[in-house]
């Protein structure tokens, strides 16, 4: 099984375009496209699935017993985001013990260390996973942040684990990854085999390109560049892509049609079908560039 | 009576940082003594939660009073639990550390 990861540093290169297009072009009942993106979630808009299924995704925040509690404060020097303070009895006030759950990452440290057994989780709600499958046959995945939750990773994560639970029978996994190279992309692109970068040949396109090949060459992962918006700009990123040896799958040219085309909800393939041929030769290609990594690897 | 204003730097020739969680540096003023020692703000490279940690680090220095631009809303409820009093800076103050301890004591600062 192939899971590919469809990333970009700058938002609204075109993941969605591209990840909803390759998912389209790709034999249905072994595909599986999965949107990432839970702090602006759209893939779904494209794909119009039938969700059949959901699940909630909660985070644990310590909960402390003031009657266990004995201030000894291991808690919030234990804690790496802040999320405890231990205010000890002073000549101006009393002792107190704070919890921040938006500061909370669910570790678990505090509960784990307290040494009366003060702390106890209550789990809280932050977002939400559905499953389903569009009218044409194509599986579908996403998941959404609650507003006001801050932190997205966590649903990322525990929307990969619950597609993981049952995707023996897919050959390809395809991960729409939020804009960014912050925790969300990080908890995204963690664990795949291909990262498809999509950029467009601008300033603006080139710069977040640039931090977007950092990370995947930290995670240690093979990629290709697809430019999207082809023809303005300038040729920094083919320039780039010699340099960092990542080579450019695919080129969509800027066009009003296809701007338009997807405007009205449209993926490119179903818009544009001369595009199939090529999605699926850029596919062949990413499954020959994956294994010979993975053969230079072992 | 102790009270803490967040810095630039370690001098008493230094400036005022007008941020409380993120400040580098405290002048600790002591004012029966008229002492001043300066401590390093351990929360300023904190990813999040500094405001929580620059709290904590108030608790842990005995400090009664907190003046300060601006206290985000962490650092001031951490704050206001231990109670330790929050004042704000004047605007179009000298931003020089003596005048804002004069300031002080002559009781001019507004409470938060």
């Amino acid at each position: 099984m192939l899971h590919i990861a469809v990333a970009s540093g700058k938002g609204g290169t075109g993941k969605t375009t591209i990840a909803t297009s390759l998912a389209q072009v790709l034999p249905r009942g072994k595909t599986l496209l999965v949107d990432c993106d839970v702090e602006a979630p759209n893939a779904h808009l494209f794909i119009n699935p039938i969700f059949t299924s959901t699940k909630e995704v909660t985070k644990n925040i310590p909960v402390v017993d003031k009657s266990l509690c004995d201030y000894c404060g291991r808690c919030g020097d234990a804690c790496k985001f802040n999320a405890i303070s231990v205010i000890k009895q002073s000549f101006s006030s009393d002792q107190n013990i704070l919890v921040f759950p938006n500061l909370c990452h669910a570790c678990g440290v505090c509960s784990y260390i307290c040494p009366q057994n003060a702390i106890s989780e209550k789990p809280e709600k932050i977002g939400k996973l559905s499953q389903g499958r569009s009218v044409d046959g194509l599986d579908f995945a996403n998941g959404e942040l609650d507003i006001g939750a801050p932190d997205a990773a966590p649903v990322i994560h525990a929307l990969k684990k619950w597609v993981h639970q049952d995707n023996s029978h897919y050959d390809t996994v395809i991960l729409d990854s939020p804009p960014g190279a912050s925790c969300a992309v990080v908890e995204t692109i963690r664990g795949v085999d291909f990262v498809l970068l999509v950029t467009e040949p601008t300033p603006f396109g080139l710069h977040d390109l640039r931090i977007a090949i950092k990370l995947i060459k930290d995670l240690n992962l093979p990629a290709g560049i697809i430019v999207n918006r082809d023809g303005i700009g300038n040729h920094d990123v083919d320039k780039l892509s010699k340099e960092e040896e990542i080579p450019i799958l695919l080129r969509i040219p800027m066009e009003r049609k296809i701007a338009n085309a997807l405007s009205t909800g449209k993926t490119l393939v179903s818009a544009f079908p001369k595009f199939q041929s090529d999605f699926k030769n850029m596919f062949q290609e990413i499954n020959e560039i994956y294994r010979k990594a993975n053969k230079a690897g072992k | 009576m102790k009270i803490a204003i967040p810095t630039t730097e370690n001098t008493p020739q230094t400036t005022i940082d007008t941020r409380f969680g993120r400040a580098p540096w405290y002048c600790l003023v002591d004012l029966e003594s008229k002492q001043k020692e300066f401590i390093k703000n351990s929360a300023i490279s904190a990813a999040h939660g500094a405001g929580v940690q620059a709290g904590q680090l108030m608790i842990d220095n005995d400090v009664n009073a907190v003046i300060s631009g601006k206290f985000g809303p962490n650092a001031a409820e951490v704050l206001r639990a231990a109670q330790i009093q929050m004042y704000l800076l004047p605007t179009g103050n000298s931003n020089q550390l003596d005048d804002i301890i004069q300031d002080f004591q002559d009781q001019k600062l507004i409470q938060q």
